[in-house]
């Protein structure tokens, strides 16, 4: 689905299209049959078990089903290892379901394509091709015409505050620019759905701060869905319009994040974002400072 | 944003004219300390030879007067069996026969290493045989190509088109296993196709590991050209040596070594120079 282009929208206006009726967007509940048309992303009693090497059967995702919307911004949480990327992965379709089935836009994922972007906790800059020539590396691949591709890596680098760097080379950009340059790429390929894994793991606040920026910016301007994963609460506060805590492969809490964008840092210390904050932190487990104590 | 873009790029070209100053100096010191060696075993070689007589080890400069009376012609061999041309005439020979047999080998073990480490079915027939044939001492196959090509130019160039591709092969497999699922999951989800994926991502990805191996099978190259030449060829270093060393003119053999060896020398450092560029992009 190709969606045009436009210009930045004021953050202010995207707070009221953000609502949803919390009845129609079920996270571990069984979806109504009527709510399922209209969904970016639908996961329905989606299960997938691994082997391993010892034959031993683990259970990384459970039987989870869960609807998005378009243009939503879902924050997954959870502790390492209980299925977040997992379910990331799934959607990408990198890996297939062991049950269950999993529909983007209605249809069912059969394998990766450029409706779902994806950003990796890793570096996946390609080290060969020029800062412009990774942006434009999912036009190339599509078949996008020259001249488009130009506009839109012009458009892209502009966007992301990078357009002195076009012709650099990877290797001479810092951590964060090439988290931007990362981003800005999966951006230009315009895809309905972006899915990103720990994107801005390892950053210092400022620089993460800095990134949710743009990626709020390139989203805004994008419309498309995101589902970002991340174990940091403060992140997904700050970037979520609804979170999902995964637990022992299953969605063990859901919320929507009812704060005002752009969200201040009075807004997420306010007593509503405390409030969320404490019900995600007892729902991902419990406080090992004070386990144990009577 | 995050950084002063103005404040960057002045680093940059700072970084780059730094970069530059501590290149030439680099390069010059490396010059400086290769001369150093070359006068050392000049030296070493002028004293042995000092030592002894001219038949059996000759000096440096013997042979260098030779290089300069053989370079276009060497009449004295008209009357052994040797027709006609010098030693440019016989280098030229040697180099196109190692320079093509290197560069077919890099191209078909470029590809082949792609495909052996792409396609499962290729992996399981074809990898048992390729390791056990690296495990070969090439130079075994020269009877054979002179038994099968005569004196063609195949029977020559064969021997190090097998070992580059050899060599090429293994070192593509290993590049391409290394970098395939590094970027693929990212590559089709911005909608690579499968040709896609090989051409502009692995193709460059495991070029900084081929130069390494071009480097090697062009070194290896210089030594199993001449050998084959030795054993039957029509032209070239090896068969100059051959017939040298009938005629006992041991000052012009020492000359094609000479000659051989700066060649090698030459071709690496331009491989290497090359190579250096073509991944200026590498950290």
């Amino acid at each position: 689905m190709d969606r045009p282009m436009e210009g930045l929208r004021p953050p202010s206006q995207r707070t009221s299209r953000r609502m949803y009726p919390e009845d129609q967007l079920t996270g571990s509940a069984e979806l109504q049959p009527g709510a399922r048309e209209g969904y970016a992303i639908e996961l329905r009693s989606v299960s997938k078990t691994f082997r391993l090497e010892t034959g031993e059967q683990v259970i990384a995702v459970d039987g989870v089903s869960l609807a998005i919307r378009p243009g939503e911004l879902v924050c997954v949480l959870g502790p390492s290892g209980q299925g977040k990327s997992t379910l990331l992965n799934l959607i990408a379709g990198f890996i297939k379901p062991s049950e269950g089935e999993v529909l983007v836009g209605g249809r069912p994922v059969t394998g990766p394509g450029p409706d779902r972007g994806v950003v990796f906790q890793r570096d996946t800059l390609f080290s060969w091709r020029r800062v412009e020539a990774n942006i434009a590396f999912g036009l190339e691949a599509r078949g996008v015409a020259a001249a488009e591709r130009r506009k839109t890596v012009e458009r892209y680098l502009k966007l992301i505050d990078l357009e002195r760097f076009a012709k650099a080379w990877p290797k001479q950009l810092s951590g964060g620019m090439r988290r931007r340059v990362a981003i800005a790429t999966v951006f230009a390929n315009k895809p309905d759905v972006l899915l990103m894994d720990e994107p801005f793991v390892g950053l210092d606040y400022v620089r993460r701060a800095a990134l949710h920026k743009v990626m709020l910016d390139l989203w805004q301007d994008s419309g498309c869905t995101i589902f970002f994963v991340t174990h940091d609460i403060d992140e997904a506060l700050a970037l979520a319009d609804r979170v999902f805590v995964v637990s022992h492969g299953r969605i063990a809490f859901e919320a929507t994040v009812d704060l005002d964008r752009p969200r201040s840092t009075e807004a997420l210390v306010s007593a509503d974002a405390n409030d969320l904050r404490l019900k995600i932190m007892q729902s991902i487990g419990a406080d090992p400072l004070t386990e144990g104590e009577a | 944003m995050l950084e002063a873009p103005g404040a960057r790029s002045k680093s940059i070209t700072n970084d780059s004219a730094g970069m530059l100053r501590t290149a030439v100096l680099g390069a010059i010191k490396k010059v400086a300390l290769g001369t150093a060696g070359i006068a050392l075993i000049a030296l070493l070689w002028s004293f042995i030879a000092a030592g002894t007589i001219s038949a059996l080890v000759p000096g440096p400069i013997e042979v260098v007067r030779s290089i300069g009376d053989n370079f276009f012609d060497i009449p004295e061999l008209r009357y052994i069996y040797y027709s006609s041309g010098g030693l440019l005439e016989n280098l030229v020979y040697t180099v196109q026969n190692v320079i093509t047999s290197v560069m077919l080998g890099t191209v078909g073990g470029m590809v082949f290493g792609i495909a052996l480490a792409r396609s499962r079915i290729l992996k399981l027939c074809i990898e048992p045989p390729l390791l056990v044939m690296g495990t070969f001492p090439v130079v075994m196959l020269l009877p054979f190509f002179t038994m099968w090509f005569g004196t063609d130019r195949i029977a020559q160039y064969g021997l190090v088109l097998f070992y580059t591709f050899i060599t090429v092969t293994l070192v593509a497999r290993q590049a391409t296993l290394n970098v395939a699922g590094y970027y693929e999951d990212f590559a089709s989800s911005l909608g690579a196709s499968r040709s896609f994926f090989r051409t502009h991502v692995l193709l460059p990805a495991i070029v900084p590991e081929t130069i390494g191996a071009v480097r090697i099978s062009l070194a290896a190259g210089w030594g199993f050209e001449t050998v084959a030449e030795i054993l039957g060829a029509p032209l070239g270093a090896g068969r100059l040596i051959q017939v040298f060393s009938v005629a006992i003119m041991t000052i012009d053999i020492f000359g094609v070594l000479l000659c051989i060896g700066i060649i090698a020398i030459v071709t690496d450092a331009l491989v290497a120079a090359g190579g250096r560029w073509i991944v200026r992009w590498k950290d």
